[in-house]
């Protein structure tokens, strides 16, 4: 990959990878950081790295620096279900944005980063199974468990609005 | 393979997406009628899709960049910088060729003034050590053997050469008339030897075996004020009485070239020597 390559790269992917990080992590600081991280990873390896492969790369090389954090970082805690008294305050009608957006955060981190990764970005499950490290039925199963979990949760939020 | 309520999830997404063909599909629609709940928990799924936020940006892209070079230029800066390096050497190198000899003469140099004048505790205090080669040493002591010995201060005198000392007013100039630091002084020197018809010589410190033509350079010199000036000046004049002689006057610090190899003049200290080493080198 030559410099040009890379600078396209960086145009290309890394708006993506970065909304992938912050909306798993929900921090701009660390999302920032995996994502400088990503690329200058990227750089250092770019003689050896095929710029057909470079997309798959950032995303596998950003997935895995991100689980480090949050493995890492305890202050980056992800609940499995928003609480019920929060949403009880809120007392708003939520858009269907919204309610996905929170829906998102009630989700595990495979199952999100997985469901992430197809709706945003539009990688397929072969693809997504690599960057995650699983195979293609494991990753089906994962979206079909993600979305199922958020249609429940969508159910949830609007019967009690 | 059999689609049952344990395995049902493999082809769930499949099916929604609507890539499920063949019997895997005749599989998932006779399972969804049998399971009822299932079909209606997967209705409605196809739509729950995580809208692209586009707005969400990576604003330091800046700090990821990298510059790009052509690669024609790659190795254009690279390439000037030797070209400049070697050009500034080799003109160096043709303005200022320095043979062993000329290492020789110029450590002559530095003995011809230590020999003459004892060293004392106050010039070693300030680094004026005699470095002497052997040869340089022989000759030195064979020239002055009849030199008294003499504290090294600073040249003072004139001396005259082609004019009779009984009959001329160069005899005025045994009273220390020029300072090496003294614009006045080296004038009223300069205009005592305007004074006499002849042309009268000095000799230079540094080059001893040197009679030099006041008379006709310093004549034209107008500038007295600096003493780099008087320098120039004096440099300009003949070697060895070599009155013909129209070089250019030379600047400090340039190597001289004269009959006797080079000399870099350093000061305008050297351009003038003692009377009594005058008279030893006559």
């Amino acid at each position: 990959m030559t410099t040009k390559e890379y600078n396209i790269c960086v145009k290309s992917y890394s708006d993506a990878v970065y909304r992938f990080i912050l909306k798993n992590i929900r921090h701009e600081a660390d999302a920032e950081d995996v994502v400088q991280t990503t690329f200058e990873r990227l750089w250092i390896n770019h003689a050896s790295v095929n710029v057909d492969t470079a997309k798959s790369y950032i995303f596998t090389t950003a997935y895995r620096l991100m689980i480090d954090l949050i493995r890492k970082n305890k202050r980056i805690e992800y609940t499995e279900t928003l609480p019920e008294t929060e949403i009880r305050n809120k007392g708003e009608s939520f858009e269907l944005k919204e309610l996905l957006e929170k829906g998102l955060q009630t989700l595990s981190e495979v199952q999100r980063s997985v469901l992430l990764l197809r709706d945003y970005d539009g990688y397929d499950y072969k693809e997504i199974g690599e960057i995650v490290n699983l195979n293609e039925s494991q990753v089906k199963v994962y979206i079909f468990r993600a979305r199922q979990k958020l249609q429940l949760f969508i159910k949830q939020v609007q019967e009690m609005v | 393979m059999q689609i049952n309520k344990n395995n049902y999830e493999l082809f769930a997404i499949d099916y929604i997406d609507g890539k499920l063909t063949g019997d895997a599909l005749r599989q998932m629609e006779g399972f969804l009628a049998e399971n009822l709940d299932i079909k209606a928990e997967l209705e409605g799924l196809n739509l729950l899709v995580l809208p692209k936020e586009e707005h969400i940006v990576f604003e330091k892209k800046w700090a990821i960049i990298k510059p790009e070079i052509n690669p024609v230029f790659r190795w254009f800066w690279p390439t000037m910088s030797i070209f400049v390096i070697l050009g500034a050497f080799i003109f160096g190198f043709l303005n200022n060729p320095v043979s062993e000899n000329d290492k020789v003469f110029i450590s002559t140099e530095k003995t011809a003034v230590s020999a003459d004048f004892k060293t004392t505790d106050a010039d070693i205090h300030q680094n004026i050590i005699p470095t002497k080669t052997t040869e340089v040493a022989t000759k030195q002591k064979e020239m002055t053997q009849k030199i008294p010995v003499r504290k090294y201060t600073t040249p003072t005198k004139v001396k005259t050469t082609g004019i009779d000392k009984k009959d001329s007013p160069a005899s005025d100039l045994k009273k220390p008339m020029l300072h090496n630091s003294k614009t006045d002084s080296l004038k009223n020197v300069l205009d005592s030897l305007q004074q006499l018809n002849n042309k009268p010589k000095i000799q230079l410190n540094a080059m001893p075996f040197a009679t030099v033509d006041l008379h006709k350079t310093i004549i034209k010199t107008s500038d007295l004020e600096l003493n780099t000036t008087i320098i120039a000046t004096a440099l300009s004049l003949d070697f060895n009485n070599h009155e013909s002689s129209e070089a250019p006057a030379p600047k400090l610090g340039k190597v001289l070239k004269t009959p006797f190899g080079k000399i870099k003049f350093r000061d305008i200290r050297d351009a003038f020597l003692p009377e009594s080493y005058i008279a030893s080198t006559k």
